[in-house]
């Protein structure tokens, strides 16, 4: 099957994210209006409209009937995804850099970043208490960094929370806790986090980075498992649901993409065996680097986003199906 | 008389003796002080005279004659000296004399002049200064004789020869996790290259390796020196010590090794910063001056020395000589040294004017030379033969531009390429402008008649570009055409024609700009180095025309190798080359099919290890070709075994990760089973994990799925679909 070019943001794109069912794919971009599309074929069904500025981040809850964006206008905002309504503002000083829904999705984990005065924070709301979602509320967590933390994720149901920041630490912390995390990563990556993912069956985290290099670690320790190496910054990485492979893609970086040809800048997304950290596929599409990454819930369609404002839907042929390693 | 006598006598004579208690006070300063000054010192005649060994010892009878033979000798060098031959009791000369002369600077060149004069067949002068005969008289009591020096056995030094699967090896400097290491690796078809044994060391180098023609010796560089590495496992095998060496060159037969470091003084202060050794004894053979050898400080090139093939000679550029302004003039000349005596050959240089570049014939000690043209004088392309100094063949040709010359490497024949111009104008800030353009030609020189050199010309209808000789056959392909599209030509020499025969028509690629024929010939590789694209063109010249093979692609690679035996090609990104291409190394086979592709940080060198080379008999080549199908069979089989062995290998190691990783994985997915009451609790009670239940629950909807789309004039706002 040929693969679905999107067009609905006129900016690059910062994440694409389908839904638990795989029927919606949930894009948002640089530009003010995250987009929902039917995943079959392509469709724009509509917007969120009402921030008012780039939305770094979005994520939906396991029902899809909740969605959360977290947006340079220093919002997270949250939005009932089939009214396309904004139910719930919270105001931040700075702007919003990740945001991240739990199992349940009732809580929602957010980070901002750093500037001048302010430090970065990292704080979790329960959406369902209106005295922590109404100006000026007091979140049930929140910590303070040096380093903007650019990345988190709710990584076992709702009690951890795992965050990347711009110098390539991951933290994790038990959201009982905010004073010390559970657990630390400052060796495996150089650079700074660009993605965090949990794997499908929730033993793993993939984590990307600016360093050329994505990695699997324990859910439960942050411990590098695997190490996956690319010859470019890597912008996103995810994991295979039926498969132990793994995608991930990034490029050049967008500052020198118009300096560099479209063959060295590697803008190809690259699949990689989980286990045995061997690159054995890529495909082409974009022209820009790739921003960010998500499987199909089937296992069978991987969508990106790009630096270049396109959204690609492309489907594995059956051949990809049939690869085997031998072991 | 008588009278006079007897006055004598009666005179009494006065006494000069002093009185008694006289003291002598006066100064001879005071007394004879302008005569003083004039008085000869002793040093002063010894820098200004010099000794005269080896002449003929003579009876008295024939003195004469012997003083006048050297008489006439000397009067040659300098007709103002002094001779003096000393004689024994009996009258006969010791076969030595003293000559003075002038001053000391005379005294220098005669004593060079006569050093080494044949007087007759018996008799060879050697002469040397008399101040240096204090050094024969001083000689220094603490002297011993050397120790020789310990054998150090570093083992078979070809033992990578013995390889039973004939595989040969590489060696690469990269940044091994931040380390700069220097691996030497096995290079196996369908296998990732494996390190060889205890070949992999971090900072082997501080700054490059190098390989020894024959591939006996990894050299390593040092700020104290250099070190030779060899045998199987790598042992140390030589050190030369020279501070801060900077270059290293060796011989063709790796005999001798070339060495320089720059030197701090300046103004020929430098005593000896380029230094020759003997491989095989650590020795120092000869120190050079740079400065005496070129009179600049900087090197004008490297390797400075080009040595001839059978190491015999080694020659550098003249030193340019310098007008009364001190400025510099055009070099004219080339110094060819003796490697036996390291002196220069027949003592002087031989004069090419302007000359430009020159270069050995690599099979025969033949010097081809380029000297450049003047206002109205043509360049001169032409063929020295060594010792004798004679022209074998000499070509004259007026207004070139440029100009390169390519020996093929069985020394058979020589390419000259040379642009030529309509007319030049000299700007007055020294630009030289080509008025008309200029046009390309390709001279070639065929030495493979004995007796005498054929020469031979393609015009070329595009411009030239670059040009490749196959190494021991009959073909050479030439580039032609500009940047966006440039065609390789192959040509056939044949004797029986007065030109080239052009045996391809190969589509143009862009941005080619190198030709590399395999060792072996037959095969070549048409490089676009360090372009965007990095296409390499593999062509098949072995049959009657040259065809396309494959083209692979390498965008921004700067290096392109054969290995030793034509096998196997590699391209490589390596630091210093195109800016911003990631750097490694890729390997085909000989026609261009990709077998392995690694990339490494900070990759500075890839070297194939040379093969010394070796020589079959006819005889024996034939029966190897006679018996190629039913040896093959062989190897086929044992290509086959080692492609199933490695599966296995491979297998049987990602059964081992697969193992430790499941552990790993069993382990979480249990803890996530564990919560399963706590994971339906958060999602209302549903479990979201068990699959049978995902059927419930759906909504139907419609949706529609365009199988094709076209494109159709819109009023605004319905753009919403996507395209496909």
């Amino acid at each position: 099957m040929r693969p679905l070019s999107l067009k609905g943001h006129d900016r690059a794109l910062t994440r694409v994210r389908f839904n638990r069912e795989g029927d919606l794919l949930f894009s948002a971009g640089k530009n003010k209006a995250p987009c929902v599309w039917y995943t079959e074929n392509g469709e724009r069904i509509g917007t969120y409209e009402g921030h008012n500025g780039v939305v770094w981040d979005l994520d939906m809850s396991w029902d899809t009937k909740r969605m959360v964006t977290a947006s340079g206008d220093n919002s997270i905002r949250v939005w009932d995804v089939e009214t396309g309504e904004c139910t719930d503002m919270i105001a931040q000083p700075t702007p919003a850099r990740s945001v991240t829904l739990s199992f349940s999705g009732n809580l929602v984990g957010f980070s901002t970043l750093k500037m001048t005065k302010n430090l970065s924070s990292l704080c979790i709301c329960d959406i369902r208490d209106s005295e922590q979602m109404k100006e000026g509320g007091e979140p049930m967590f929140r910590t303070t960094f040096d380093h903007s933390v650019v990345m988190s994720l709710f990584s076992s149901l709702d009690e951890k929370i795992t965050v990347g920041n711009e110098n390539g630490m991951i933290l994790q912390y038990d959201i009982r806790n905010s004073n010390e995390p559970f657990a630390t990563n400052e060796i495996t990556h150089r650079f700074g986090i660009t993605d965090l993912q949990l794997s499908p069956d929730g033993a793993f985290i993939i984590s990307s980075s600016k360093d050329k290099t994505a990695a699997l670690l324990d859910v439960t320790n942050l411990k590098q498992l695997k190490q996956y190496r690319s010859e470019r910054p890597v912008n996103s990485a995810c994991v295979s649901p039926i498969r132990d492979h793994i995608v991930l893609g990034g490029g050049e970086d967008a500052m020198q993409v118009t300096q560099t040809a479209v063959s060295a800048g590697h803008f190809e997304a690259k699949l990689y065996h989980m286990v045995f950290e061997e690159e054995f596929a890529r495909f082409k599409g974009h022209f820009g680097p790739i921003n960010t990454l998500a499987f199909h819930p089937e296992g069978n369609i991987i969508a990106s986003g790009g630096e270049d404002g396109y959204v690609r839907v492309q489907e594995l042929d059956s051949e990809y199906l049939e690869f085997t390693y031998d072991y | 008389m008588v009278e006079a006598e007897l006055n004598k006598e009666n005179e009494e004579e006065p006494c000069f003796d002093d009185p008694v208690n006289f003291v002598d006070d006066i100064d001879e300063e005071d007394l004879v002080g302008d005569v003083l000054k004039q008085k000869p010192m002793i040093d002063e005649y010894e820098d200004n005279a010099i000794l005269v060994f080896g002449l003929p010892a003579v009876g008295q009878e024939r003195i004469g004659k012997l003083k006048n033979v050297l008489k006439k000798i000397f009067d040659n060098v300098n007709p103002s000296n002094s001779l003096h031959v000393p004689t024994d009791e009996a009258g006969c000369t010791k076969g030595v004399c003293f000559v003075e002369w002038p001053d000391k600077a005379i005294a220098e060149y005669a004593c060079s002049v006569l050093e080494g004069y044949k007087l007759d067949k018996n008799h060879t002068f050697q002469a040397i200064l008399f101040s240096n005969i204090e050094k024969f008289q001083d000689i220094d009591q603490q002297w011993k004789a050397p120790e020789p020096t310990e054998f150090t056995d570093i083992g078979d030094p070809w033992s990578w020869m013995h390889n039973n699967r004939c595989r040969d090896q590489f060696a690469i400097q990269y940044e091994k996790s931040g380390v700069p290491t220097v691996s030497v690796m096995w290079n196996i078809k369908g296998h990732d290259p494996e390190v060889a044994d205890n070949a992999e060391r971090p900072s082997w180098t501080e700054s490059v390796f190098r390989w020894s023609p024959h591939g006996s010796y990894l050299t390593t560089i040092h700020s104290k020196g250099v070190l030779l590495w060899g045998g199987e496992k790598f042992a140390r095998y030589r050190r030369f010590t020279h501070d801060n060496v900077q270059f290293v060159d060796f011989s063709p037969n790796e005999n001798f090794l070339v060495t320089f470091a720059p030197s701090d003084g300046r103004w020929g202060e430098d005593e000896d910063c380029l230094r020759i050794w003997d491989v095989f004894t650590g020795e120092q053979l000869k120190g050079f001056s740079l400065y005496a050898l070129t009179n600049r400080d900087h090197l004008p090139c490297w390797p400075f020395f080009c040595w001839s093939h059978d190491e015999k000679y080694f020659a550098c550029a003249k030193a340019p000589e310098k007008d009364r302004l001190e400025k510099e003039k055009k070099v004219n000349g080339v110094s060819i040294y003796d490697s036996a005596t390291m002196e220069l050959l027949n003592r002087r240089s031989i004069i090419i004017d302007n000359l430009k570049t020159f270069s050995w014939n690599p099979s025969r000690n033949i010097l081809a030379y380029y000297s450049e043209g003047e206002e109205n004088t043509p360049a001169e392309f032409g063929l020295l033969d060594v010792p004798s100094g004679l022209k074998l063949r000499t070509a004259r040709i007026y207004n070139v531009a440029e100009a390169q010359m390519w020996w093929q490497e069985s020394g058979m024949r020589l390419a000259i390429h040379t642009q030529r111009y309509q007319k030049k104008v000299t700007k007055e800030n020294g630009d030289v402008k080509y008025i008309g353009g200029t046009t390309s030609h390709i001279e070639i020189f065929d030495l493979s008649d004995k007796k005498d050199v054929s020469q031979m010309n393609i015009p070329l209808k595009e411009p030239f570009v670059s040009l490749g000789w196959e190494p021991h056959g009959d073909k050479l392909c030439v580039l032609t055409g500009n940047a966006a599209k440039c065609q390789p030509l192959v040509y056939r020499m044949d004797p029986t024609k007065h030109a080239p025969v052009p045996i391809s028509k190969l589509d143009p690629v862009p941005q080619l700009n190198s030709v590399e024929w395999a060792p072996a010939g037959g095969w070549l590789a048409v490089l676009a180095r360090l372009s965007t694209g990095g296409n390499i063109v593999f062509v098949d010249a072995s049959g009657a025309e040259a065809k396309r093979s494959n083209v692979a692609e390498h965008p921004g690679f700067n290096k392109g190798y054969w290995d030793p035996t034509g096998r196997y090609f590699v391209t490589c990104c390596t630091q210093g080359g195109r800016a911003g291409a990631d750097l490694g190394y890729r390997i085909y086979t000989f026609q261009g099919r990709e077998l392995v592709r690694k990339n490494l940080d900070r990759l500075l060198q890839f070297k194939w290890r040379p093969r010394p080379p070796v020589k079959l008999p006819e005889q024996k080549l034939k029966e190897i070709k006679k018996n190629l199908k039913t040896t093959s069979v062989k190897f086929d089989r044992e290509d086959n075994d080692e492609k199933v062995k490695a599966s296995q290998e491979v297998i049987d190691k990602r059964r081992k990760i697969m193992t430790a990783f499941d552990s790993v994985r069993n382990k979480n997915i249990e803890m996530v089973k564990a919560m399963r009451e706590k994971r339906m609790q958060l999602r209302d009670g549903i479990d979201t994990d068990d699959q049978s239940l995902k059927d419930q629950d759906l909504v139907e909807e419609k949706i529609t799925v365009a199988l094709s789309t076209q494109r159709t004039r819109t009023t605004s706002g319905e753009e919403d679909v996507g395209e496909d």
